[in-house]
């Protein structure tokens, strides 16, 4: 019993870590990543190459003046924030890392849990995150944040079905709803090859889910100053921002699990793979952000309910004939 | 992973309501490529889909009793009866219809697609032998007569009336699950042959948790059918509906209500009936009396009418109390002569109403049987019929409930409802009186639709058929009675 | 364990609930009937229903309170016109004591010895029998439920047929 809260303690602090870690240099990465897209240099003042620059943007957050507005709900704009951020956090649980290996003589999960509901539970908990948002937008007071807080709503809403009926697909194919399984399943083809469709359909809404640009109009700077997050300041500003990039972790490694193999490749030990598979969905989201211009919010509407539905709809319907033809059935 | 071998089920047990489904789905599709002028294209489709499912009825009916869906769908001919009574039903609402919601400037498709939706939802809920279904065919039905109820969007009354029915039903829709729940909770099973048969086998007679799920089952169905004290909902609902569907209203679901009570507190419950019996009395007693009394000072003839079935709601609780083959077998003669006397009433109160003139009061009635004798006689005959005078089916209809509740040794129960039948005089009769005797409205004309005076004619036909003839409808109740 | 865990999540759910029913606030409310999802989800886990619970918090708790939450703030209801508290005089006497009787009737089960009914058809041996409780419940929804799980989606189409209608500002 004692060891195994002592494995568990020590495989949260670790991995809690390990993706704080990787979150900070993530938003590096995506300035540098679009400083080098739009041939500039990106930030490069801080430490060599700008490698400071986190802990800088880390520092200065947290000696910001902490602004509640006067109008504002008190209780629920101080709660929005954290409500945006633990969900966030307690997704990354199923994410599996990698797999079992033996440390110190014992067998030790790279990953704090492999639930029968894995990706059910991802989704439980990840719709939980626009509860943030919206109060967020509502607490505020303010007319910039409660029109970012209803689009996101209702965005994250309409991509949420989509997001869904994609992964029914993969699930067809598992056999199974949980993580590690979905990985095992996949040791002879990744679910890229034979679920395409679904991967496309799951990545566009996947981003949608995350304001990302092209879908980032809840936070639209051109129309809504910063959307539900206008009125937030310090760290609170923070804990939006660290949910924003604990997510898209979450959601790369989402598709990591899903669509690319996991953990599984030759040569390198798996974790790595896991890693490398990782960063490369992060680095195409970067790339969709410095490619693709923000779309207007009916296009939204309509990209979400009549196209994105419909085909993965259109995609489960597929996906048992895809499995004859791969053999699955 | 064991697979899960799906049997194929029987799907001829729910042809009718299956028929009735596909065909709202064809007549979606089809509403999109019929133009705006030729709306009334739907009317004929609605009615040839209804006929279909009739048809259905039909074919099914020799089969007997079979159950499909593991045991949570039958077709008796206790459930076919009162599918054929909805079929009756709908038809004679499309042809009343189709005038009226032209008039009122909703001649959408959707009205027709909504109505055989309920429909279907009530032949669910009279086949439904499992509580899971009894309560999804519950809640189709009401949630499409919510929608109907509101159909006026633009007519602030029926806003109201929509939004009241509404907030209150879905309230007693929690309380009968809320009722369900406890009684899964006690006999372990949704299935209401189960459930009696566990009670049987098991005396839960004065276990509180029984106790309190018979007493939340019997307000919430209660509600259902607008039964003192649950029927505050009622005379708003039926005044501000559009006309044609408070006619629809007061036949379709309150008879699908009262399957659905028969079915449930006589198949699964009657190990309970020392409980719920002397509710169902009160809840019939004080019905007949407020009903009726409150039924006198009404102005408007769809309010008068809305208290008016709250009595007569008090009164089929006789055949349900009574519990006995000829309680039964009154209930559905009951609800079949309430339907031809009640949809020819509100279909003489759609003659009256033109552009402009709401034709809902009774006052608006002055002079009418004067200048339309033929049609002030049709009105007439409903007046007697809900009465319960002879020679009418409303006669026959209460003269066979108070009978069965005679056998049944409920001599106050009878006492009070042929007494309340003679307060009942006096108001029908205030618009008759209104009709013969009051001065005429000068310049008053009816909407001229053949459909409608077919209907209303038709209606008075069957009314007098019924009450003339009753022996082939009797015979035909007695057979389909609910077989236990 | 599991008690204590249930007497927790049970009291956090009392809690939460009496939050909803008296808050001045619909925001608050709203948020309070998130925290009754969550909470009735985590019983679910106790009692061995993992998909309930995630099913739950997925559809209650992340689609339907944010639809809530969304009317709410575009109705943007004001605390001071929510209640209009000395009219209501007459019906908070009658809920009192409506509600003390229900109080009543529920102490009376309790003292009564609660539960003597029979034994649900899916203890979790059977469900194991099945291979787990997402099994389970897929295995009864498609065989014996087959027919109400279906009328489900029909009763779906109705309603949302129903809301078009009402609510679409020009109809063809």
């Amino acid at each position: 019993m004692t060891e195994f809260v002592t494995i568990m303690i020590v495989k949260m602090v670790v991995i809690f870590a390990a993706v704080m870690g990787t979150m900070t240099y993530i938003t590096l990465a995506e300035r540098k990543i679009l400083g080098y897209m739009q041939i500039r240099p990106g930030p490069n003042r801080v430490g060599p190459w700008g490698l400071l620059q986190p802990i800088a943007d880390g520092i200065k957050l947290f000696l910001k003046e902490d602004i509640i507005p006067d109008k504002a709900s008190k209780a629920v704009f101080v709660i929005a924030p954290a409500m945006a951020l633990i969900p966030a956090v307690m997704t990354i649980a199923v994410v599996p890392f990698g797999p079992t290996v033996t440390i110190l003589g014992r067998p030790v999960d790279i990953y704090m849990a492999d639930l029968n509901i894995g990706i059910l539970y991802i989704f439980a908990v990840s719709s939980i995150g626009v509860y943030g948002i919206v109060l967020a937008g509502w607490a505020s007071e303010s007319k910039y944040s409660l029109l970012g807080g209803l689009r996101a709503s209702a965005q994250m809403i309409s991509y949420e079905l989509s997001m869904g009926f994609a992964i029914v697909g993969v699930i067809m194919m598992s056999q199974s709803l949980s993580m590690v399984k979905i990985i095992e399943a996949q040791q002879g083809v990744w679910f890229i090859v034979p679920q395409l469709f679904g991967f496309i359909i799951y990545i566009t809404a996947a981003m949608a889910e995350l304001n990302r640009t092209p879908f980032d109009l809840p936070e639209g700077e051109s129309e809504l100053v910063a959307g539900y997050f206008t009125e937030y300041s310090s760290m609170k500003y923070a804990m939006f921002m660290l949910a924003e990039y604990i997510n898209i972790i979450t959601v790369s490694g989402i598709v990591t699990t899903l669509y690319l193999g996991g953990w599984s490749g030759p040569v390198l030990p798996p974790l790595l793979w896991f890693v490398i598979k990782l960063l490369a969905v992060v680095f195409f989201m970067i790339w969709v952000r410095a490619t693709v211009p923000r779309l207007r919010y009916d296009q939204l509407m309509t990209l979400g309910w009549k196209v994105l539905l419909p085909a993965s709809i259109v995609n489960i319907l597929l996906t048992p004939i895809i499995m004859k033809i791969f053999g699955y059935l | 992973m064991t697979p899960i071998h799906i049997a194929y089920p029987n799907i001829f047990v729910i042809l009718p309501e299956l028929i009735l489904m596909c065909w709202v789905f064809f007549m979606m599709m089809a509403d999109l490529f019929i133009s705006k002028e030729k709306k009334e294209v739907n009317a004929l489709l609605a009615i040839i889909g209804i006929l279909l499912s009739a048809a259905a009825v039909f074919v099914v009916m020799p089969s007997g009793h079979i159950t499909s869906f593991n045991d949570s769908m039958v077709s008796d001919s206790f459930a076919l009866f009162f599918k054929l009574l909805f079929c009756i039903a709908a038809v004679l609402t499309i042809l009343i219809s189709r005038k009226y919601i032209a008039i009122e400037g909703m001649n959408w498709g959707e009205y027709y697609t909504l109505l055989l939706f309920a429909v279907s939802g009530m032949m669910v809920l009279v086949s439904a032998t499992d509580l899971v279904t009894i309560y999804l065919g519950m809640e189709f039905m009401a949630l499409t007569v919510y929608v109907l109820t509101g159909y006026l969007r633009h007519d602030t009354r029926s806003n109201e009336a929509a939004l009241k029915y509404f907030l209150l039903g879905a309230f007693s829709s929690a309380i009968i699950l809320y009722g369900m729940v406890l009684l899964y909770g006690v006999t372990g099973s949704t299935n209401i042959y189960k459930v009696a048969s566990f009670l049987a086998a098991n005396d839960n007679f004065s276990n509180p948790v029984m106790i309190a799920s018979v007493i939340l089952l019997v307000a919430g169905f209660a509600f259902k059918v607008a039964a003192v004290p649950f029927h505050m909902w009622a005379p708003d609902a039926y005044e501000g509906a559009p006309t044609s569907i408070t006619a629809f209203m007061a036949v379709g679901p309150k008879a699908a209500s009262f399957a659905v009570i028969l079915r449930i507190f006589l198949v699964a419950l009657p190990a309970m009936k020392s409980h719920w019996v002397p509710i169902f009395w009160g809840i019939s007693a004080i019905s007949m009396l407020l009903g009726n009394i409150v039924a006198v000072a009404q102005t408007n003839i769809k309010r008068m009418l809305a208290y008016s079935s709250i009595g007569h709601a008090g009164f089929i609780f006789m055949g349900v109390i009574s519990g006995t083959k000829i309680g039964i077998a009154s209930v559905m003669l009951y609800m079949l002569a309430y339907l031809f006397m009640s949809i020819g009433a509100f279909a003489v109160i759609i003659l009256l109403r033109k552009t402009g003139v709401r034709g809902d009061e009774i006052k608006d009635f002055s002079g009418f049987a004067r200048k339309h004798p033929s049609l002030g006689l049709c009105m007439l005959i409903f007046l007697v019929s809900l009465i319960g005078l002879p020679p009418t089916a409303g006669f026959i209809g209460k003269m066979y409930l108070l009978a069965a509740a005679v056998e049944a040794e409920y001599y106050y129960l009878a006492a009070i409802g042929v007494l309340m039948s003679v307060v009942s005089l006096f108001y029908y009769m205030q618009v008759a009186k209104t009709m013969y005797i009051d001065e005429e409205i000068p310049g008053q004309q009816l909407v001229s639709s053949n459909a409608l005076t077919l209907v209303v004619y038709f209606c008075a036909a069957a009314t007098l058929l019924i009450g003339m003839f009753p022996n082939r409808f009797i015979t035909s109740a007695l057979a389909s009675v609910l077989t236990m | 364990m599991e008690l204590i865990l249930f007497y927790i999540f049970g009291g956090i759910a009392i809690i939460a609930s009496l939050g909803l029913v008296t808050g001045k606030n619909p925001v608050h409310s709203a948020l309070f009937m998130v925290v009754v999802f969550f909470v009735v989800a985590a019983l679910f886990v106790l009692l061995g229903a993992e998909f309930l619970a995630a099913a739950q918090i997925l559809v209650y708790a992340g689609a339907i309170m944010v639809l809530f939450l969304f009317v709410i703030m575009l109705l943007r209801l004001q605390k001071e016109e929510l209640r209009n508290t000395s009219r209501h005089a007459f019906q908070k006497f009658f809920g009192i004591v409506l509600s003390l009787v229900f109080a009543f009737q529920v102490i009376m089960i309790f003292r009564g010895g609660f539960f003597k009914g029979a034994k649900g058809n899916f203890p979790p041996d059977a469900v194991k029998g099945f291979g787990g409780n997402t099994e389970a419940v897929a295995a009864v929804l498609f065989t014996d439920y087959l027919f109400p799980f279906e009328l489900t989606s029909a009763i779906l189409l109705m309603a949302m047929v129903g809301a078009v209608v009402l609510t679409k500002k020009e109809l063809k």
